[in-house]
């Protein structure tokens, strides 16, 4: 439980961290250019267009252009590049960028009235200015073909007031167009009283030429105004702040785009730090991970050190434990094999004392009859009748003695007794024997026997188990095997009484055969025909404490110590088991020991001297 | 006139019937009864089947290990072809589970271990030969004990222990005590304080109605127990390690030998188990943990038993005791069960008469 939730825990702050670095990432990378390029591209191009705007302007005033539309042309497209500004601030939602946006319409819709008033007056102005000239020498060729007319007629005053009028009218024609070109205050006053005394002596002008010289004073005046207007409708346009209000929006965004630069670049060094940071946690974390690995590693290495030498006591203890399961065993077995021969000479012995008591009475007895005898008899015949009752008693009472020891057999019975008592002597003393060979507790642990002589011997101490179980034994030529013969005997009785409690009772047999497997190997099958072992626990057999008694009679050591010790010979012991048909295991020794056993004893093996290697 | 003596000697002698796979054992044991007794040996217990079938035997004494068959299956059959005939087993080895099922299911009388004391063979077999006759109603009739005199045999204390039940007919007592007869019996279950376990609610759950259950915890409970009701069955902890537990039974049994005792101990000494059958008849063992049916059918067994006795009181003497040590009876424990016997013996008499329609005569 307690781990889920610090896998959970340690999730959630990773979790945590990682977005906070997300979004640290994305706020310090937010900021592009693009934009905020685009939008100042939109408006660079404004103010190219503002321009071009004013440009085309003066080209119509100055008839660079002659036709309109490039000035109508603009407005659409400041509309378009309006709009896309709008949905610009619109989409950052910026109100004051708006206004300016607004603010910029509106100029510039001030600018296309302007122009619009500029087109319309330009256009008349223009029209004027075309008629004028014209006009000029139409009423100049009219009057010079009056002058002409004239001179034969006339006053000479009347051509001197023609030229007069006429040069007037020059006057103000080129006053007007110099006006034109230079529209200054002086010129305009001039022209305005020259146009005012023009119509106040135009009655001075002969018929022919009044209208057209009021036609074209009105073109003057035309002229005159437009073009007094004009300059300052061409001062009014330029005036327009579209280039300082697109500017002003150029700054609005350069400034919003600086403070996005600095607010990203404050993330950016947030980010860093925020980095910083977490690599320092998890370079801390990776060095508190490494440390308590280390020492983690340190802890278990100890700990396996500490593991592996109780785990070597422990197969120490083992094998011990086991040992002392042999001699339990072997204990059982003497003691049982060695009170009934005791028990015959003990109460044999003790009847034997009886039989002898009994026998030395009956010798008394028979004294005391002699003795009797022997004293010649007294002279007085009563006393010789007294005598002859007495011996006629104590003769009966010696032949009754004599008949019971007779029908009891008492000599033979006690040589019997006592001969079995000395057989028994001979048949305990065969058993301690047994003892010692089985144990090799008085020899060196490591020497030559015959195979057979240890089966043998085992086959003696195990004779309690085997009472109900015939013992076959083919026994092969086999040569002098070199090994621990305390410990092989061990193994042999593990297997024997194996065998004989796995029989069923009255037909139980083992068989013991021994054999040479090669020159240099000894083969030793115990087979018994009791009830099998089955396939599914054939591999658990060899295991430490696996048994199939009940609890608390085995302990289960047996095989996996025999097992140990047959491959510390260097050896190999194998079962085969058929259930219902019986069990075989085969032991291979081979004849020398490996080096392993000589080791574990802590025995060198010594080579005699005559074969030793040279 | 020696021989016709020896004839009739031979017609009365006892006849002893024993087992053994090893022959010089067989002839020391001849030889032990050489005189005053009839003695069959043989190494064959198929053999000793035989025989059993076709002769009278008063005692068969039998080794545990043997190849054909063990003491205890040999001693098994004894009991189903002539069961008036006194088992005796002869162990060498302690083998206590086939000990525990030698009194469970064998009823064997008496253990004997290897190597044995002549004399103490001796009195074995003669208190069983005597148990023989008991049983079977050959009581010495003409006075003359059938028991040879070798002199080693001891007074027989086994009369005066064993009441003979002296029938009082007419009585009001009696007529009392057919009535009561009739109740249902009552079963005594003996726990140690100190220790812990639900041996009487296994037992009073197990039983029902069919018996009463009553507790005890000591011995003055015991007493009065008996005091106030007759018991005939108990069930009883021991700890087989304790002296003090081991004398109380025996000395129970002695004193009133128609309690079948049911024992119920953890461990088994074989000594200890030897010793308490020997001297106390344990009626039953079990071993803890122990099981409800199996204690069920030994206390029916037991209340079973009791009824038999009761219809033939010469089955009695199957429960006669061997003798208690005198250090045992001399020690501090043996003097104050003496004294608390003494004590309750006089009340507790009249209660057990009631039970069995007589007196107790001492």
């Amino acid at each position: 439980m307690k781990k889920t939730l610090q896998i959970w825990l340690v999730s959630v702050v990773l979790l945590v961290l990682t977005g906070g670095w997300v979004y640290l990432y994305t706020n310090s990378h937010a900021v592009t250019a693009e934009k905020q390029n685009e939008a100042l591209a939109i408006l660079k191009d404004m103010k190219q267009m503002d321009a071009n705007w004013n440009v085309d302007v003066l080209r119509s005033q100055t008839e660079l252009n002659l036709d309109y539309d490039p000035l109508a042309s603009p407005l659409s497209d400041f509309s378009a590049k309006l709009a896309t500004l709008d949905a610009e601030a619109k989409s950052l939602n910026d109100s004051s960028m708006e206004k300016v946006i607004n603010d910029i319409r509106t100029s510039i819709n001030e600018k296309a009235g302007l122009i619009d008033q500029f087109k319309a007056q330009n256009a008349l102005l223009k029209n004027s200015l075309r008629y004028v000239p014209t006009a000029h020498r139409e009423i100049r060729e009219q009057m010079h073909s009056m002058q002409e007319k004239g001179k034969s007629d006339t006053a000479h005053r009347e051509i001197s007031a023609l030229v007069n009028l006429e040069s007037n009218v020059s006057a103000l024609v080129s006053d007007t167009l110099r006006y034109n070109t230079v529209p200054d205050v002086e010129t305009a006053e001039l022209l305005k009283a020259g146009i005012k005394k023009m119509r106040e002596d135009l009655s001075l002008y002969p018929d022919k030429v009044r209208d057209q010289i009021d036609l074209l004073m009105k073109h003057l005046e035309l002229v005159l105004n437009f073009r007094n207007q004009q300059f300052s409708l061409l001062q009014g346009i330029n005036n327009v702040p579209v280039v300082s209000k697109l500017d002003r929006l150029g700054d609005l965004l350069n400034e919003k785009f600086d403070a996005e630069l600095t607010t990203q670049f404050i993330y950016q060094r947030i980010l860093l730090t925020y980095s910083a940071c977490v690599l320092l946690l998890v370079f801390g974390a990776a060095a508190l991970i490494a440390y308590r690995n280390a020492t983690e590693r340190k802890r278990l290495t100890v700990l396996i050190d500490k593991k592996t030498l109780e785990l070597k006591e422990n197969e120490a203890q083992l094998m011990h434990a086991q040992k002392m399961n042999t001699l339990g065993e072997m204990v059982a077995g003497i003691t049982h094999e060695v009170n009934t021969p005791l028990a015959a000479i003990k109460s044999g012995l003790q009847t034997c004392y009886e039989l002898v008591d009994t026998t030395n009475t009956y010798i008394n007895e028979s004294n005391a009859f002699s003795s009797m005898l022997v004293v010649p008899p007294p002279a007085d015949e009563e006393a010789r009748k007294l005598r002859k009752t007495r011996l006629g008693h104590k003769l009966m009472q010696v032949v009754d003695m004599h008949n019971e020891l007779v029908s009891m057999e008492i000599v033979g019975g006690i040589n019997q007794l006592l001969s079995d008592s000395l057989k028994n002597i001979d048949y305990i003393s065969q058993i301690v024997t047994s003892m010692l060979n089985f144990s090799r507790l008085d020899r060196s642990k490591i020497s030559k026997i015959k195979i057979e002589e240890c089966i043998n011997t085992t086959l003696i101490i195990g004779k309690h188990f085997l009472k109900t179980v015939k013992v076959n034994k083919k026994f092969g030529e086999t040569t002098l095997i070199n090994c621990d013969i305390a410990q092989i005997n061990q193994v042999l009785l593990n297997l024997i009484k194996n065998g004989a409690q796995a029989m069923p009772v009255d037909t139980g047999e083992i068989t013991i055969e021994t054999s040479m497997l090669s020159a240099e190997e000894i083969c030793i099958s115990i087979s018994d025909n009791g009830a099998g072992i089955p396939a599914e626990i054939q591999e658990k057999i060899w295991e430490p404490f696996f048994t199939t008694k009940k609890a608390g009679s085995g302990t289960g050591l047996g095989l996996s110590t025999c097992k140990k010790i047959i491959t510390s010979h260097g050896g190999r012991i194998d079962m085969k088991s058929e259930v219902g048909k019986g069990t075989t295991f085969s032991i291979v020794l081979p004849l020398n020991p490996s080096g392993d056993l000589y080791a574990t004893h802590g025995e060198a093996r010594n080579n005699g001297f005559v074969t030793a290697p040279a | 006139m020696v021989n016709s003596a020896i004839d009739k000697a031979v017609e009365k002698k006892p006849s002893l019937l024993f087992v053994d796979d090893e022959p010089s054992l067989l002839t020391a044991l001849r030889m032990a009864f050489r005189a005053g007794y009839h003695v069959t040996v043989t190494t064959d217990a198929y053999e000793a089947i035989e025989l059993l079938k076709t002769r009278k035997f008063h005692v068969i004494v039998s080794d545990q290990r043997m190849p054909s068959m063990t003491g205890v299956e040999l001693l098994a059959k004894a009991k189903e072809l002539a069961p008036e005939t006194i088992r005796v087993l002869l162990t060498g080895y302690s083998d206590n589970d086939a000990i525990i099922e030698a009194i469970n299911g064998v009823e064997v009388h008496r253990f004997l271990k290897k190597p044995w004391d002549n004399a103490m063979l001796r009195k074995t077999i003669n208190e069983a030969i005597e148990l023989a006759y008991r049983l079977s109603g050959e009581a010495a009739q003409d006075g003359v004990s059938p028991l040879p005199a070798t002199g080693e045999n001891e007074p027989r204390k086994s009369a005066e222990i064993i009441p003979m039940p002296v029938h009082h007919r007419n009585t009001a007592e009696e007529k009392n005590a057919t009535v009561q007869s009739q109740e249902k019996p009552t079963v005594l279950v003996v726990e140690s304080m100190s220790v812990k376990s639900d041996l009487f609610d296994q037992v009073k759950s197990s039983l029902g109605d069919k018996a009463d259950v009553i507790h005890a915890r000591t011995v003055a409970d015991v007493f009065n127990s008996m005091k106030r009701i007759p018991i005939s069955t108990m069930v009883c902890t021991i700890d087989t390690q304790s002296e003090a537990d081991r004398l109380f039974i025996q000395m129970l049994k002695k004193d009133y030998p128609y309690i079948f005792v049911i024992a119920v101990c953890d461990s088994t000494d074989s000594n200890h188990l030897i010793e308490l059958i020997n001297q106390a008849k344990i009626f039953r063992f079990i071993r803890t943990p122990v099981k409800t049916t199996v204690l069920l059918h030994y206390i029916l067994s037991a209340i079973e038993q009791f009824e038999e006795l009761r219809k033939n009181p010469l089955l009695i003497h199957a429960q006669h005791t061997e003798e208690i040590s005198e250090s045992l009876l001399t020690s501090t424990v043996g003097k104050s069960f003496l004294d608390q016997f003494a004590n309750a013996n006089k009340s507790i008499a009249s209660s057990f008469a009631k039970l069995f329609g007589f007196f107790r005569s001492n």
